[in-house]
């Protein structure tokens, strides 16, 4: 049994007790939660690319997004039957909001609230991406308004008696310099106590401005993350790092037919005109060209990015001249298919446990509140809690994933690759054997790491983390050899 | 503006004020060589190249990666800084004047101070992270001479370092140089507004420096950046901060260097940055030199007219030429014995300079317990990583500021002590006493007493009048930027990087701790954080130190050269002075006319010098 399943057996135990209290709606959100989808921030510095990030993965132009610092609350984006905007107020309730999609991305008015009254954006929408994944976007750090920070911080900041908002933390960062990323940023990854290499990617964002927006702009930039990828410092906060084009990756998504046809029109414009245009921003739009008019332009150049536009021409030129042949092409040129099957193959797997471990604070947070009200009853919540908690293999494998992962404990390059498998692998490919194999070759190999790690947590010199890691090693050995005894 | 040519920056100088000043020295130097004066015609040929070079330094700050170099690069016309997509600069780069393009690298190897010439191109191995990760090879700052024009008018552009999110360390140190550079350039791109920090800089940055300018760059690849330029301005004026802006692109400026073309330059917007830059920090930096030339070329004049005028005055009435030559004996007596090591003046120096040291340490020291008591009484209530960052960047500010201070007060003291001096001077009567007969008095105090500079500079900001001028330029700033530039930044980072009240990102896991358990581990932290606390003001006590006693030790010997200097030219005066005049009373009578007569010419000569630099007499 999985932890998140014990901690919803406990809830469904208790339900019936708590019908009618004040507790029971804490009680089903607990649950609402474990079983709804991964609630996933996307954070990062001011103007790092977060909303247009949240558009790309959503695949609509939803988030609004402006060259000046836009987003002033917390946003939350998740999967609804009808399009719904709702604010959380910071006195307890919500109000609907009044909202409007003409202009392609949402237009929230927040009426006669304040935004200091809000805390926090809930936008119901029909997009199939948020089955799986609820986007919370949220404001820069660091930004020229103060208490927009704060409100981040106090969003995904994590304590004793709250679990943290977000099962998972997709940080973008711009290209930072070696001494910042020795905390990645100074003030970001402080706070995000939340977010863990288990839990957390980078992304390099922007990453065609990197490059100046040259053609090969998007190489220099996977070189940079692979760089970074490397960085003791960077793997200790973040599991990985992705470059990301993320205005580009939002636009392909949602090109339009006749913008593929302006990008011909500009791609047939003669030289040297052309290359003057392509130069800059400004000449791209302001130049004298017969063909396309300069407004055209103008609207290509805010969709695309130079970067952008300088590859659809070439990519017209190579042949790819409707909306349906560039789209693709400029997805893969984005990057942003490479963060998908990151949160695919490894983010969401190991933040399902996390989400249940947030799960079980609140049950304890629970458990404290109700105490005065009924306290025998808080007691077996609180005892259960902690029974699920001491015995779920799923939380010591991923607080010792954690550890080595951060670099708290340092092992032997050999082990480490091992230590990986076992702590974050699933079924019998943990322990290193093919799924299908027979069940004395799994044994075999469990034996191999219990023995092994047993030792290792043994060894006189050994850290009380070291024997924590190494002793959750050998209790993943044992209980897969008891899987394959049965 | 030589408007849209796109050669290396040529700047216009506006109103030249140094002409007149270098006319007068034009004509002061065959007199001089005339009279045999060759070492006031050294003196007069260092004032005029002060005076076409005057050293003005101009500092290039901003966050990582926002296009500094770049932009130092479009400023200079040639890509003498090195940049890379994936390469920030990790030392500070002064780039200055040279007929050869060259580059020095200083840096220190175990103890050693290590000064090491290499090719320009393989810049990027010293003073770029990707080749000196960390500077693991201890480079505290790189010197390139390039043959630009717009250096050549004698400025000095300083490449800094990125200044991180919060400027860790960097700021601090870039803050503690302001006061000692005339201008400052922050460098921030068009892909976002200016951040909180960025703006706190530069609220602090224009209070220390004359001339702040607002650069906005790699506007080439922002459709949007006239907005933010908007936004920017927005944010500044509210910030109660009147900075001049200009928006421009490195990029096309690079392009229109290549292809020579005129209108791709002005769509870079260089053009500009570049006539903001002659006509603020340049243009006052010039009307200094020029002045402080021209006190030069007065005190100069006013040495050799009194020899002049002695000798004249001699001829109009020979028989005095016993009691002269005793007058000038005896001076030159009194002069032989000043400049040797048992004169009092001397003995002041070393002993002023001797509590001075005694002083600055003992300040020093003074505020860094300071410093060290207020952060551990803060130490007492930390809570969270975030308070302890707060504190560290509180605590690299402070330590800036007592550096800076202790700087500050060395060139305060090197004005007071050398006012002393001359005091002392004036009254050993080393004039041509009046006892003479007749003759002009040499004014000698007019010979040293250089007026404070602040007089003149008047102009701009608060800077001015914290009394600061006097040590702009000055080379205790270029040395202190080196250390502090390399050596505060590192040490704040690792501060900042190994929290030691940092809750762990493995506070998820530890959610469910006991309260009690927490509590002993914040007091574990604290303790943690106060060991690291002491460790780094050791650090800064140790290293400042070294330098400080360096900049007391340049302060001694710079006094002394100049006093002894100017003794050494007040003796020869008198000596040749002495031999002229013994000679020409032994001459014909005839002969005597021609010789008063030629006196007489080049007494004129040196008023319409003097009128031209605004002295002399009426």
């Amino acid at each position: 049994m999985t932890a998140a399943d014990a901690v919803t057996e406990i809830l469904a135990a208790v339900a019936p007790e708590l019908a009618g209290t004040p507790f029971e709606a804490r009680a089903h959100s607990i649950r609402a939660r474990l079983e709804g989808p991964l609630q996933v921030a996307i954070a990062g510095r001011v103007k790092a690319g977060k909303s247009t990030l949240l558009n790309a993965l959503v695949g609509e132009r939803l988030a609004p997004t402006d060259a000046g610092e836009c987003t002033k609350v917390v946003t939350w984006y998740r999967r609804g039957q009808a399009y719904q905007v709702t604010a959380r107020l910071a006195g307890g309730g919500e109000r609907p909001l009044e909202f409007d999609r003409g202009g392609g991305e949402l237009e929230i008015s927040l009426g006669d609230l304040s935004v200091a009254e809000v805390t926090a954006i809930d936008v119901a929408w029909p997009a199939s991406t948020l089955d799986q994944l609820t986007l919370i976007d949220t404001p820069g750090l660091a930004s020229i308004n103060d208490d927009n920070s704060r409100r981040t911080r106090e969003f995904l900041e994590h304590d004793a008696d709250h679990a943290a908002d977000a099962d998972a933390v997709i940080y973008l960062m711009r290209h930072l310099h070696r001494s910042d990323v020795a905390f990645l940023d100074a003030f970001m990854d402080r706070s995000v106590t939340a977010a863990s290499p288990v839990n957390a990617v980078a992304v390099l964002s922007r990453a065609d401005e990197i490059g100046a927006g040259r053609r090969d702009a998007m190489d220099s930039a996977l070189r940079i993350a692979n760089r970074y990828r490397s960085d003791p410092a960077v793997t200790s906060l973040a599991a990985t790092v992705v470059p990301i084009a993320g205005l580009l990756a939002e636009t392909a998504l949602t090109l339009r037919e006749d913008e593929a046809a302006a990008l011909r029109a500009v791609a047939s414009i003669p030289e040297p005109t052309l290359e003057l245009m392509l130069m800059s921003a400004d000449q791209f739009g302001e130049l004298e060209s017969d063909g396309v008019p300069p407004e055209t332009r103008r609207a290509l150049i805010d969709r695309l990015g130079l970067f952008g536009v300088r590859i659809s021409v070439d990519l017209v030129r190579s042949g790819a001249t409707t909306a349906a042949a560039l789209a693709p092409k400029l997805l893969e040129q984005s990057g942003l298919n490479r963060l998908q099957k990151l949160i695919a193959d490894h983010f969401l797997p190991r933040a399902r446990v996390l989400q249940a471990r947030s799960a079980l604070v609140a049950l304890r947070s629970l458990a404290h509140d109700l105490a005065p009200f009924n306290a025998a009853l808080a007691d077996r919540l609180d005892r259960d809690a902690e029974r699920v908690e001491a015995s779920a293999v799923d939380f010591a494998r991923i607080r010792a994933a954690h550890l080595v992962a951060s670099g708290t404990v340092t092992v032997r390059a050999d082990e480490r690759a091992d230590l990986d498998r076992l702590l974050l692998g699933s079924g019998n490919r943990a322990l290193g054997v093919a799924d299908d194999a027979p069940e004395a070759a799994v044994q075999q190999a469990a034996l191999a790491q219990i023995e092994r790690w047993r030792r290792r947590a043994g060894e006189p010199l050994a850290s009380p983390a070291e024997v924590e890691v190494f002793e959750t090693a050998a209790r993943v050995g044992e209980a897969a050899y008891g899987t394959a005894a049965r | 503006m030589t408007s849209g040519t796109p050669t290396a920056a040529t700047a216009p100088s506006p109103a030249a004020p140094a002409a007149p000043v270098e006319a007068a020295i034009g004509e002061f130097v065959p007199l001089l060589r005339a009279l045999g004066r060759t070492d006031l015609v050294e003196r007069m040929t260092a004032a005029s190249a002060r005076l076409k070079r005057p050293s003005t330094i101009v500092c290039v700050v901003g966050e990582f990666k926002q296009g500094k170099s770049s932009l130092v690069n479009g400023l200079l016309g040639s890509d003498v800084c090195p940049v890379d997509d994936d390469l920030a600069t990790s030392a500070i780069t002064l780039v200055r004047y040279g007929d050869e393009p060259s580059a020095v690298v200083r840096r220190k190897e175990g103890d050693e101070a290590v000064a090491e010439n290499v090719p320009i191109a393989d810049l990027s191995q010293w003073c770029s992270e990707r080749g000196n990760p960390g500077n693991h090879k201890g480079v505290q700052r790189v010197e390139i001479a390039v043959p630009s024009a717009m250096l050549k008018q004698g400025l000095m552009i300083v490449d800094t370092p990125g200044m991180g999110g919060l400027g860790a360390g960097h700021a601090a140190a870039t803050l503690a140089f302001l006061p000692f550079s005339d201008g400052l350039v922050l460098v921030s791109d068009a892909s976002a507004e200016l951040s909180a920090p960025e703006i706190e800089f530069m609220r602090r940055a224009v209070d220390l420096c004359p001339t702040v300018l607002f650069a906005l760059t790699k506007i080439d690849l922002y459709p949007a950046w006239p907005k933010i330029f908007d936004l920017n301005r927005g944010h500044l004026t509210h910030a109660g901060l009147d900075v001049p802006m200009v928006a421009m692109s490195s990029t096309l400026r690079q392009e229109a260097l290549a292809r020579k073309d005129r209108d791709l330059n002005q769509r870079s917007r260089f053009p500009e940055l570049i006539s903001e830059m002659s006509e603020k920090v340049v243009g006052p930096a010039k009307e200094q030199a020029a002045d402080r030339s021209a006190r030069d070329v007065r005190a100069v004049a006013t040495l050799v007219r009194g020899g002049l005028e002695q000798e004249r005055e001699l001829l109009a009435d020979p028989k005095r030429i016993e009691s002269v030559m005793q007058e000038f004996s005896a001076a030159k007596e009194r002069l032989e014995h000043l400049r040797g090591p048992g004169a009092k003046w001397a003995q002041l120096l070393s002993d002023r300079v001797a509590e001075v040291n005694n002083r600055i340490t003992h300040n020093f020291r003074g505020a860094m317990r300071e410093i060290l008591r207020d952060v551990d009484a803060r130490i007492e209530t930390l809570k969270g990583g975030n308070e302890w960052d707060e504190v560290v960047r509180d605590l690299q500010t402070q330590v800036a500021n007592a550096v800076t201070d202790a700087f500050v007060e060395i060139e305060a003291q090197r004005q007071a002590i050398h006012a002393e001096i001359v005091d002392l001077l004036q009254d050993e009567d080393l004039g041509m006493s009046a006892a003479a007969g007749g003759a002009e008095v040499i004014d000698v105090r007019e010979l040293w007493q250089d007026k404070p500079i602040d007089e003149v500079g008047s102009r701009g900001g608060r800077a001015f009048k914290t009394g600061l001028t006097g040590i702009r330029g000055a080379q205790s700033g270029v040395m202190m930027f080196g250390m502090m530039g390399t050596f505060l930044p590192a040490t704040i980072a690792t501060l900042m990087a190994s929290n030691p009240v940092l809750l762990g990102a493995g506070a998820i896991f530890g959610g469910m701790q006991l309260a009690e358990d927490r509590k002993r581990k914040i007091t574990m932290r604290r303790q943690g954080a106060r060991q690291q606390l002491r460790q780094f003001v050791d650090d800064v006590q140790f290293e400042v130190g070294d330098q400080l006693a360096g900049a007391v030790r340049d302060l001694q010997r710079s006094l002394r050269d100049e006093f002894s200097e100017r003794l050494t030219e007040l003796q020869r005066t008198y000596t040749e002075t002495a031999q002229r005049a013994q000679e020409s009373v032994k001459k014909s009578q005839e002969e005597q006319q021609q010789r008063s007569a030629e006196l007489q010419q080049q007494i004129q000569a040196l008023n319409k010098i003097e009128a031209a630099v605004g002295g002399g007499r009426s």
